[in-house]
């Protein structure tokens, strides 16, 4: 047997199990010996001996892992207990990758379409957010797996749709939501230009509106339907121009293109005395004068106006309306010839009114002219220095 | 100028007509030729012989009123006789 203190046991009393068979039908070891410290076998007899290589590495909370035979602990991957840090040594999540001033970017590399699942808080699944293969797409799902928006490889955002073509393509109704306070709505960026080009807005407050506009000066709206081109512009002045079939040019402020409607209206008027003793080769402005822009080449043109008239010498005086210098009435005819009150030298005020049709959409200036009926008798306009006026007015056809 | 219906006053385009016979066409006070040019003239003249005239037409319708007062008629009654 042994000495004192000592136990020896031959091999052949060791059992392949493991178990130290104690002989003489011992229940074993008294002592075990000193912590730290296991049996060995030097060759001939089991001794103590102190346990090397067992204590962890690194610092405290350090996850251990195999440091060429060794254990060895990284302040880049610890768990405290309850959280685990990734290169972060004292995380504040459950998980954490990386700090706030470090490039952590990490790489999921799943053979599945998802990389990142997130639970529901229950038993199930609330959505990932992951790859979609080969086609370099980002895609987030949510409803246990459900693809709800996609970023595709052209970086078009598609809402609602696994194939977005524009930069940002919803399915549904987009909403831009706002406060009762501020604008909300939608901006068009001008990037060449450094500018917001225009709005798609609601301004609430006690007069809340809801606008379209453009902030660049010169620049209009249209409103479009199929194919058929501009259907209502307001250009950069304002004007409004519906159309319906034909064009309408600007120089009007609301112009409704309705056959019988009045599209513009132009007046002016005139005080200053006009005589003349001229016959009809001579024919003389009278000052009373208008110029219009039809908007349209089938346009009627009304010309109204009032003139007060003082013949002489028992002829008196001829009048006529003149477009852009010549004589609207066929033949080259007075309009109005002498009348009796004419002839008694009392001013009269007599009304003009004719409709034209200029077939044109340049401007048109209208020009009541004046004459005398005998050579050498003299006629003559606004004799006291009266108010003479002519209105124009297009009407559309 | 026709004083044939009773009412006969003469303005000054016409005075300006009168006493410058190569004028044709004033507009406002501006006066021109047959050729359409400028021609001077002078205003104060065409406004006396404006007066002169109109101051003749008067004394002659006073006169004239005064002739039928004589007759016991008024200008109403040869109003009413001539229609």
């Amino acid at each position: 047997m042994t000495q004192a203190n000592n136990v020896a046991i031959e091999s052949s009393q060791i059992n392949s199990s493991g178990v130290l068979q104690v002989a003489g039908g011992g229940t074993g070891l008294s002592t075990v010996g000193t912590s730290g410290y296991f049996l060995q076998s030097n060759g001939s007899t089991l001794q103590y001996t102190a346990v090397a290589g067992v204590s962890p590495g690194g610092s405290n909370t350090y996850v251990q892992y195999n440091n060429s035979g060794a254990f060895g602990g990284s302040a880049n991957f610890v768990f405290n207990g309850t959280q685990v840090g990734i290169l972060n040594s004292s995380p504040s999540y459950s998980l954490q990758v990386g700090s706030a001033t470090a490039d952590t970017r990490s790489v999921f590399w799943p053979n599945s379409a998802y990389a990142i699942g997130v639970g529901n808080g229950a038993s199930g699944f609330a959505g990932w957010i992951g790859g979609s293969g080969t086609a370099d797409n980002m895609v987030f799902s949510s409803s246990g797996g459900s693809e709800r928006m996609r970023i595709d490889s052209s970086g078009n955002l598609g809402i609602g749709t696994s194939s977005p073509n524009q930069r940002v393509d919803a399915l549904g109704y987009v909403q831009a939501r706002g406060t009762t306070s501020s604008y909300f709505g939608y901006i068009l960026y001008d990037t060449t230009n450094s500018r917001i080009h225009g709005t798609i807005q609601y301004v609430p407050g006690s007069t809340p509106a809801m606008q379209i506009g453009t902030n660049v000066a010169g620049t209009g709206i249209g409103f479009y339907t199929g194919n058929s081109g501009t259907q209502i512009q307001i250009d950069s002045s304002g004007n409004l121009q519906l159309y319906g079939g034909s064009i309408l040019n600007n120089s009007g402020r609301a112009m409704l293109k309705q056959t019988g409607g009045t599209l513009q209206v132009v007046s002016a008027y005139s005080t200053t005395t006009v005589s003349t003793t001229n016959t009809y080769s001579g024919a003389v402005s009278t000052t009373i004068t208008a110029t219009i822009t039809p908007s349209n080449t089938s346009s009627k043109i009304l010309i109204q106006a009032s003139v007060e008239c003082y013949g002489n010498n028992a002829t008196g005086a001829n009048l006529a309306i003149f477009r852009n210098g010549t004589n609207l009435t066929a033949g080259g005819q007075n309009f109005l010839t002498r009348s009796y009150p004419l002839n008694s030298q009392l001013a009269i005020n007599v009304p003009v009114l004719y409709i034209d049709s200029p077939a044109s959409t340049s401007a048109q200036t209208y020009t009541i002219y004046l004459w005398s009926t005998a050579s050498g008798a003299s006629a003559t306009t606004g004799q006291d220095n009266t108010q003479q006026w002519i209105v124009l007015t297009e009407i559309a056809q | 100028m026709d004083c044939s219906y009773g009412d006969c006053t003469m303005i000054l385009h016409e005075a300006i007509f009168k006493l410058n016979p190569t004028i044709v066409t004033i507009v406002g006070d501006i006066a021109y030729d047959k050729d359409n040019n400028e021609v001077q003239y002078d205003l104060d003249a065409a406004k006396a012989e404006l007066d002169r005239f109109n101051a003749e037409q008067e004394t002659a319708k006073q006169t004239a009123e005064a002739k039928l007062a004589k007759l016991g008629l008024t200008v109403e009654d040869l109003k009413a006789l001539l229609g």
